[in-house]
Formats: structure tokens, C-alpha cells, sequence
């Protein structure tokens, strides 16, 4: 008898984890449109964002630039952004092609961010662009200026591939939406959109 | 104390043996800067033409290179490929000449030059102890190559600024960035010979009516700007879904914009300076890094370095290294594979300037072949498909 329960004991603390993990798994919101992505870093995660909602049919501005200005004309409009995407991970190239520096970056996007929150739009934090976006001090910076701040963290496996995310995620309670692939992040955000 | 007889006998032999060391130095130099690299043209050329022809001052010198053409039988769109920007980076020039014996085009027109700056293949760097040649294994024998340099030979471009002033931009660059291939663009007429070249290529953009031009690269690991696809701001959505295609199915690799305040750089000054939407890729090669160890042709060759692996243990680096290290197949084939793809993606973007390409092999086969597989025998061709590099 003991040592049938022995024999039983890992499958049992198996399940009791998996259950704990999927009942303490976050609901993933609804996105609502019109969407827009901006990069904290200027790298091209915005592009390919941008490119994906493209190939998958889902209107989605691309502003490498957004201010929290932009955002407050688009509301006076009466066509405000209902959802906000900001890309991580920094590009040298990419800051020199658009003359600013991680300093003014995260000036900029911790502006939109506190605008977007005003507005109630959905902020999304991005790292889509794997490891190599997670090399040095300004990758870091641009991370750490979003994804914990943000109300749904959106990375491919291989940026996750050590649980960094995963980990911002539990601390700080906010949804993950973690996909295989770059392609595999347009049928997700269908998705959520048609929740 | 020396007598002055001695003095004078120390002397003597001092100048024979410094005679002699230049002599022997003067041959081995005088053998590099003249080796000629027979090239097998695909049986589907269509033309094959000299730099000169688009820019008359460089006929008869050394940066008179070939210029290969391949036209469809349909009209399309044209890309001009060049490898041999730094010939201190194989993998270019070896990507560009795999391309040259083995393409067939169906639709378009695609215009290759496999050493764009043949005055920088010309010379190497003796004091950081480079190799002068390097060996591919073939099915037919062992094919042999000039290594080359990151600059044009001094022989052909002396002396050097006090500082560099890129033109048109005005632009200050390190003096000896005038004969940097890459630092020159858009170039100038009555440049130096490496300006010039530059000028040349931009005439022949501008004749042939070049729609794409891609500049192949290899980089140090210890540079950020490596695997990847780096674009004029023209050509960003073919660059980036390029960069994620091949990421989800070949290899990882990313991409960059061009800065717009850089100037000289091909990426750059290609786009800004023509209707070509102008890319550059870069694969990593450790021969180029500074904390490298043995500098010899098998570190050319293999990647293979455990100074620059341990260099990535304390994350100095911005590419991964293992005992694999980066082998030239593997790096051949992502420059390969990063063509094809951009052509796939210029044809969805592009439908009415369609370059439809076949013969090429991918990734995956040059690994598993070597790129040797692909060169072919000059002395099983007719004399007419063979070209002097």
C-alpha cells in the first residue's frame, strides 16, 4: 500500500501544480480597435507588428514616433486608439536613423503610457524580436520601462525561452500571451479581438 | 666599442638581409595582387560586361571588374547583387560567385559583381597576420581564392587625408575610411579609384535601371550590427518580412534601419542617391574580431575560436558562438537563402517587377553539400564561360 503511494505521489503533485498554474493563469483581455504600435528603442519590432496585423487582416497603425500629443488629437477626433502596442528591445541603427536616444525614448513612451491610461486604451508590451533584443543595457532599460507597467505582456517563445516574462508576469499579475512564433501572433490577436 | 670596419660590415650585411626580406616579401605580394581566380559563368548568362563600360575612367585598372547579366525571358524588375565590398569577408564574395556559376533567371534581370572592389582583394593585412589565400574543397580539385582586406590596396590610392571629407554629405570620416568601398558611396567622378568605383556602380544603377541592389557583408561578433538585414528606409517591409520568414523557417535573423545621418554607407547612400531600394546583410565571421586568437585561414574558414567563445561566456558579445563555431558553408548559405527570400518577398510587393530566379540552392544544401559542391571545373567548360577574377 505505502508503496503504491509512493508510486502515485509525483503524478499526484503534478496535477496539483498544473491545476494551481492554469487557476492562477490571468484572462487575456479583449483588444479593442483601432490599434497602433510604437517601439520603445526603435528597433523594427513596430514594423513587423505592424506587418503581421497586415498579413492577418487587422487594421493596425504603425507611429515608430507616437507622442502622448498624437493620442490626445486622436481622442479629440473622435477616433482615439482603443488599444496601444509598444515593441521592446532597442536598435543603435534604429536610434541613430531617428535621432533620438534610449533617454528620450523612455521619456516618450512613459508620456504615452500615462496619456493612454487617461484615455483607458489597452496598453500591450511586445518583445518579438527574441533574444537578440535582450543583449545589453538599453534592451533592458526599454523592457523594463514596459512590460511591467503595461495590462498584457505579448512575446514569442524564444524571447521567453529563459521565463523573464514569465516571471514579470507573475510578479506583477498581468496577463502573458506568449506565442511560438512572429506568424503565429496575428491569429492570436484575432482572436482576442473577436472574444 | 665597434671598430669602424665592423660597423661597416654589420651594415652591409643588415641591408643584404632587409634586400633580401623585401625581395621575397615583393614576390609573395607580387603573386596575391596578380593570382587570378578562374570563375565558371552559369551556361544561363546572358551577358558579361566590365565596370568600365558604365564609367569609362576605370577602364584598365584594377577595379575594372566583371560585370555578369542574366536576363529572363520575361521582363520584370532587376537587382544588382555585389559581394567583395571588404574581401576580408570570404563569405560575400564566395556567395556572389556560387550565385554567378549556378543561376538560371526566368523572369527580370538579376546583375552580379563578385569582387565590386577588386583593389581591396589585392592586399591583406600583414601585421594582424591574415592569410594571403584560402582553399575550398570542390568535387573537382581544391579552388583557391584571394583573402583580401577591409580597404583598397594603398598601391592603388596614396596617400590617405589628414581626415576623410565624404562627398556629397561633407561628412568627416577616419582618413582611412577614403579607400573603405563602403564608406564611399554614392562616390565621385573625380574621386579616388575607390570613389570612382563607387560612381561606376552608381552609373550602372542608374543605366540598367536597377530596382533592388544588395551589398553582401560579413561582421565581428563583437559588433551589434550582425545577422542581419539592414535597409534603406524604402526598402524596411521587404527587409522585415524577409528577417521573419527566414527566422520562423531557416535561421535566425534580424533587422536594421539605416540611419539617415551615416553617410557613405551603401545602405544608405544607394537609396538616397537612385530609384534602387538598397539592403545590406551581414553574416558573422570571428576571423574579424579583435580578441580572436590564431589568425590563419582555418579560423577563415571555420569560425572556430575559443577566445572569442569565452569572450561570449561574459556576454561580450552580439551573436552566440559554440565549439561549431561559424563555418564559411554555413555562412555562404544564410547569404544565399537572405537573397532568395528578399527576391520572394520583392515579387509579393512587387508583382508588375517580378525576378524570378532558379538554381540557386538554399541554406540547408549548401550546409549539407559545402559550397565547394557548387563551384564548377574551369577545365571541363568551354573557354568562353570562364572569367578572371
Amino acid at each position: 500500500m505505502i508503496s503504491f503511494l509512493r508510486r502515485l505521489f509525483i503524478p499526484i503533485c503534478l496535477i496539483i501544480l498544473c491545476t494551481m498554474a492554469f487557476s492562477e493563469q490571468l484572462a487575456l483581455p479583449n483588444i479593442k480597435l483601432p490599434m497602433v504600435v510604437t517601439t520603445c528603442g526603435q528597433s523594427p519590432g513596430a514594423l513587423k507588428f505592424r506587418l503581421i496585423c497586415q498579413r492577418s487582416t487587422i487594421q493596425c497603425d504603425q507611429q515608430d514616433l507616437l507622442t502622448a500629443e498624437v493620442l490626445r488629437k486622436k481622442a479629440a477626433s473622435g477616433e482615439g486608439y482603443k488599444t496601444l502596442v509598444i515593441t521592446t528591445g532597442t536598435s543603435l541603427k534604429g536610434m541613430g536613423a531617428a535621432g533620438v536616444d534610449i533617454n528620450s525614448e523612455i521619456k516618450r513612451i512613459k508620456e504615452i503610457m500615462e496619456e493612454a491610461r487617461k484615455q483607458g486604451i489597452l496598453i500591450i508590451g511586445a518583445h518579438i524580436e527574441g533574444m537578440a533584443r535582450r543583449v545589453d543595457e538599453t534592451d533592458a532599460k526599454s523592457i523594463e520601462t514596459v512590460i511591467p507597467n503595461c495590462d498584457l505582456i505579448l512575446v514569442i517563445q524564444e524571447s521567453n525561452s529563459d521565463g523573464f516574462f514569465t516571471k514579470i508576469s507573475q510578479e506583477k499579475q498581468i496577463p502573458i500571451l506568449e506565442v511560438k512564433d512572429v506568424f503565429d501572433i496575428g491569429p492570436a490577436i484575432k482572436a482576442l479581438i473577436q472574444q | 666599442m665597434l671598430n669602424k670596419k665592423t660597423l661597416v660590415a654589420i651594415k652591409m650585411v643588415s641591408i643584404c638581409l632587409s634586400v633580401i626580406v623585401m625581395a621575397l616579401s615583393g614576390i609573395d605580394f607580387y603573386k596575391h595582387r596578380n593570382y587570378k581566380e578562374p570563375v565558371v559563368v552559369s551556361e544561363y548568362v546572358t551577358q558579361v560586361r566590365k565596370l568600365s563600360d558604365y564609367f569609362a575612367d576605370l577602364k584598365d585598372t584594377i577595379n575594372d571588374c566583371n560585370i555578369y547579366i542574366f536576363e529572363g525571358s520575361e521582363p520584370g524588375g532587376t537587382v544588382l547583387l555585389i559581394g567583395g565590398t571588404h574581401p576580408e569577408e570570404p563569405g560575400a564574395n564566395l556567395t556572389a560567385e556560387l550565385i554567378v556559376e549556378n543561376l538560371r533567371v526566368k523572369k527580370g534581370k538579376v546583375i552580379i559583381a563578385i569582387r565590386a572592389n577588386r583593389s581591396a582583394s589585392t592586399v591583406t593585412r600583414p601585421g594582424d597576420a591574415y592569410p594571403q589565400f584560402y582553399h575550398i574543397e570542390t568535387p573537382w580539385g581544391v579552388k583557391k581564392f584571394r583573402m583580401g582586406d577591409r580597404w583598397s590596396n594603398p598601391l592603388d590610392s596614396w596617400p590617405d587625408p589628414e581626415v576623410y571629407v565624404h562627398y556629397p554629405s561633407g561628412q568627416l570620416l577616419a582618413y582611412m575610411d577614403i579607400r573603405n568601398f563602403n564608406r564611399t558611396w554614392p562616390g565621385k567622378k573625380d574621386g579616388t579609384i575607390t570613389e570612382k568605383t563607387n560612381y561606376a556602380f552608381m552609373q550602372l544603377i542608374e543605366k540598367e535601371k536597377v530596382d533592388l541592389f544588395i551589398d553582401l557583408h560579413e561582421a565581428e561578433l563583437e559588433y551589434p550590427v550582425i545577422s542581419t538585414i539592414v535597409s534603406h528606409q524604402r526598402g524596411v517591409d521587404i527587409a522585415a518580412m524577409t528577417s521573419m520568414i527566414l527566422s520562423s523557417t531557416e535561421f535566425k535573423i534580424g533587422m536594421e534601419y539605416s540611419p539617415k545621418e551615416l553617410h557613405g554607407l551603401s545602405h544608405r547612400e544607394v537609396g538616397d542617391h537612385s530609384r534602387a531600394i538598397s539592403l545590406l546583410y551581414e553574416s558573422p565571421e570571428p576571423f574579424l574580431d579583435r580578441v580572436r586568437g590564431i589568425t590563419d585561414e582555418k579560423l577563415l574558414l571555420t569560425g572556430k575560436d575559443p577566445f572569442v567563445m569565452k569572450a561570449g561566456q561574459f556576454g561580450l558579445l552580439y551573436e552566440k558562438i559554440d565549439e561549431n563555431g561559424w563555418p564559411i558553408d554555413v555562412r555562404v548559405g544564410r547569404h544565399v537563402s537572405t537573397f532568395l527570400t528578399t527576391l520572394e518577398m520583392w515579387n509579393e510587393f512587387y508583382p508588375d517587377l517580378t525576378i524570378d530566379v532558379e538554381g540557386v540552392p538554399r541554406y540547408k544544401e549548401v550546409i549539407t553539400k559545402g559550397v565547394g559542391y557548387y563551384f564548377r571545373n574551369p577545365s571541363e567548360v568551354p573557354k568562353n564561360r570562364v572569367f578572371d577574377e
